[in-house]
């Protein structure tokens, strides 16, 4: 029967699977800003899927802090690949073919890799069956609300608040002590 | 909804990024894959708070500061690469910092100063 | 009264209260370029490190434990933070020697502060959003400091350019780690909504096989952010090429925090070596065996001062698993393996701290970090090379040193099973492990040793100067090759070996059962 719950089930496989699938073609594509891109369609299918979860006033918080980090890595991509120089004389030499030895590396990693996450994720699959079998479900879902999720950090959390607000002022004092002068380039 | 189904993709999400922080060999690859261990345990996160307790606010604290304080260190990186572009595109963006490199010298021997 | 009611107040945090106040109080001097002020931020920061230090054991003393919804202060907690903030007066001490010339001092110094203020307050933490939180802090500020120590304007040679490559390298590799335990917790999470790891082994969530995965992915991560082999490749490659002062940031603030994350996991690793005591008593003897072998073959077959030393070191972590290992075979209870780890951590501090001290300084004069440079160093600066080679065969664990004691207490429980075992009644498999551990401890030790008198023979060979280069080396280092270490360094290596001394010797009498009577305490006692 074609319910609301149904209906919802749907859309949240969906977008989890859109979530997967869009991170894997950002992982397997090798143009910086093809995998930018589906990176930050990941992100929006991800905050799509958090009103499913009923929470997009947490991820909205979370986003903040994100968007920040997403607007930096924008920038650096951005600049190696329109200021970066020899970037057309690379991406013609990529055309040919590697060496015998270094396809072989490449191989042998790849497998490797492939083969050590299948094997995490059959134990993780064999050994968490029994403990999904065995678990309650809550009956109605709830969550709470933003002020809730605040008045929680405002009465129990102040000393990560303070941390968080230290790390801030160092990581100013290092903004300006790292970077290179004026003149010059590296 | 079944929690078990959301489990098993977000630990995919999990494997994809535990691949690729072992697997790719750029910059921006391996910062993608750290983006998909953060959405995986996001996921994890409020998909446990939704389907087995009622109302938990500690979830959501966690994710609020634990983003914060992740999204710092890797501004962090990628702020300090940025600052230390050469702007040559083979030396910025083609170069290798795969995390776990099989390399002789980091078992034996000698390396030299300009060994990348 | 005012100063003490205040301190009173924010009890345990009296230490990180200081540091902070430091950091924050050399804000405002932080754009100045004058050695004056510099000197004076470095003071104020060391009397903030040192006066913690003090305050940090008086409000153990005086029986004030703490703990709450956050934080925990106890015995370890306190002993954790001595060992930091006595540690990072010593990094301080080479920051300033080598960095006071910079522009960005105050700043260095600044973030140095917030980094240790940051571990403090890790150390604490009970809670898992404080200690994740806590962690990625301390992992930032290291990172900041580190980039910070190692940044020289624009990148002009091939050499800092490895140099930053390396250094990216090594942090994501401890984002990757610190990205481990957050998906850690967040199974965790799915098996119960406890906050912290005591809690937890009250309930029967501990059973839980979401937890369970949760755990092993935290001790996996920490595995990683120790560079424990096969990872160690960009430790390596970055203790080769940073700057001076960072390869003692890595060891000395960023490896300890890795092992006190292990050591807030420690009950839940009790409690599961109860259950499989064989297989993780296997886990840990395969780990000690790969930093023994690992460590010593990669010191042995280098010619790179600093290479040997970052192998030595992670080689060293070796006798913290066999301590786990041991407790896991039921020889060494869990007091021990306490003692035994933190007596390791301040004893590679004590003999690495003034060995580095040389070394470095050898490294300054010569411009290059080769063991060639430190031949016949023993004939040149005697009194020096003597201090030297006593700091190197106590590391090496010679008898009657700080370095014995320890590979005593963890040879003798295993020397008591073989005598007091009866084939009969032991179970064969165990039988077998302890074999094993017995050879992992002698291959481990005796490779250990082995490297150290290489490097003593290096030492006490004679040099040769070639005639062309006699005058070079006189340029550089002086009369004839001696290098002219400056007063505060000799007071510094020789306050060391004195050090080592008494308390190797101290160790030794207590361990043949004289009472001396010199302290009411014993150093070799468990807690």
């Amino acid at each position: 029967m074609i319910d609301g719950k149904f209906v919802l089930a749907v859309i949240n496989y969906f977008l989890l699977s859109l979530i997967l699938i869009f991170g894997i073609i950002s992982l397997v594509l090798v143009d910086q800003r093809k995998k930018l891109t589906f990176l930050f369609l990941m992100y929006i299918s991800a905050g799509i899927a958090s009103f499913l979860f009923f929470t997009v006033a947490t991820f909205a918080l979370a986003g903040i802090v994100m968007l920040l980090f997403f607007l930096l890595l924008f920038t650096h991509v951005f600049q190696q690949e329109f200021f970066g120089f020899g970037k057309n004389y690379h991406n013609y030499k990529k055309q040919n073919k590697y060496s015998g030895k270094s396809q072989t590396n490449i191989i042998v990693n790849l497998v490797l890799s492939i083969i050590f996450c299948i094997f995490i994720g059959y134990l993780f699959y064999r050994y968490t069956q029994d403990f999904y079998k065995s678990i309650t479900m809550v009956k109605s879902f709830s969550t709470p609300v933003a002020i809730s999720i605040l008045d929680d950090i405002g009465s129990n959390y102040i000393p990560v608040i303070l941390l968080v607000i230290f790390v801030l002022t160092s990581s100013f004092i290092w903004f300006i002590g790292i970077l290179p002068g004026k003149k010059g380039k590296n | 909804m079944n929690i078990q189904y959301i489990s098993y993709i977000s630990f995919a999400l999990f494997l994809l990024g535990l691949f690729g922080a072992s697997y790719c060999r750029s910059f921006l690859s391996i910062i993608v894959s750290f983006q998909f261990l953060i959405l995986s345990s996001l996921i994890n996160f409020l998909s446990f708070a939704l389907f087995l307790y009622q109302s938990l606010a500690w979830d959501k604290t966690f994710i609020i500061f634990a983003f914060i304080s992740v999204y710092i260190l890797l501004f962090s990186i990628v702020f300090y690469n940025n600052s230390r572009q050469t702007h040559i595109y083979e030396l910025d963006v083609l170069r290798d910092f795969r995390l776990f490199k099989p390399d002789k010298s980091d078992w034996w021997g000698d390396d030299k100063i300009d060994d990348n | 009264m005012i100063i003490s009611g205040i301190l009173d107040k924010i009890h345990p945090f009296n230490s990180s209260a200081l540091l902070l106040g430091a950091a924050l109080f050399s804000v405002f001097f932080g754009l100045s370029r004058k050695k004056p002020v510099k000197i004076f931020i470095t003071i104020i920061s060391a009397l903030a490190f040192a006066y913690g230090l003090f305050l940090n054991i008086q409000n153990y003393v005086i029986g004030r434990v703490f703990s709450n919804y956050l934080f925990n202060y106890d015995f370890l907690q306190m002993m954790q933070i001595s060992i930091i903030l006595f540690i990072s007066l010593n990094i301080l001490f080479f920051i300033s020697v080598n960095n006071i010339e910079k522009n960005n001092f105050i700043k260095i110094i600044i973030i140095f502060n917030f980094t240790v203020f940051g571990s403090s307050l890790y150390i604490m933490s009970n809670n898992f959003l404080m200690i994740f939180t806590s962690l990625a802090v301390f992992i930032t500020c290291t990172f900041q400091l580190i980039s910070l120590l190692n940044s020289n304007g624009n990148i002009k040679n091939v050499d800092e350019y490895s140099t930053r490559n390396h250094l990216i390298r090594y942090f994501l590799v401890s984002a990757f780690s610190l990205l481990l335990i957050l998906a850690g917790f967040s199974l965790i999470f799915g098996s119960t909504d406890f906050k912290s790891f005591s809690q937890i082994l009250e309930s029967e969530k501990i059973d839980s096989a979401l937890f369970k995965a949760g755990v092993f992915i935290i001790f996996a991560s920490i595995y990683f952010y120790l560079f424990i082999f096969p990872f160690q490749g960009a430790y390596i490659k970055l203790t080769k090429r940073c700057d001076i002062s960072s390869v003692l940031v890595i060891w000395f603030l960023y490896f300890p925090s890795g092992l006190f994350l292990f050591l807030k996991l420690k009950s839940t690793l009790f409690y599961f070596i109860e259950k499989n005591n064989f297989y993780l008593t296997i886990v840990f003897l395969t780990i000690a065996f790969l930093l023994a072998v690992g460590g010593n073959i990669g010191a042995v077959k280098t010619t790179s001062i600093r290479r040997i030393l970052a192998f030595l070191f992670l080689s060293s972590l070796s006798i913290t698993i066999l301590a786990v290992a041991g407790h896991s075979l039921g020889i060494i209870d869990d007091k021990r393996m306490d003692w035994l780890i933190f007596s390791n951590l301040a004893v590679t501090g004590l003999c690495y701290l003034p060995i580095f001290a040389v070394f470095s300084e050898v490294e300054k004069k010569y411009g290059i970090d080769s063991i060639e440079n430190i031949k016949g160093f023993a004939e040149k600066n005697k009194f020096v090379g003597i201090n030297l080679i006593f700091l190197l065969l106590s590391f090496g664990g010679l008898i009657g040193t700080s370095g014995y004691i320890i590979r005593f207490f963890i040879l003798k429980p295993i020397i008591d099973y073989f005598r007091n075992v009866s084939l009969l009644k032991t179970s064969s498999y165990n039988f077998i492990l302890m074999i094993f551990a017995v050879i992992i401890a002698a291959v481990s030790f005796i490779f250990f040793a082995a490297n150290i008198i290489r490097i003593i023979v290096i030492v006490l060979k004679k040099g040769e100067l070639k005639t062309g280069d006699l005058r070079e080396t006189d340029l550089k280092t002086g009369k004839n090759g001696k290098i002219n270490f400056s007063k505060l360094h000799i007071v510094y290596i020789t306050f060391y070996s004195i050090l080592i001394l008494f308390l190797g010797i101290t160790g030794l009498l207590e361990i043949i059962n004289i009472d001396i009577g010199f302290f009411n305490f014993r150093i070799t006692a468990f807690f």
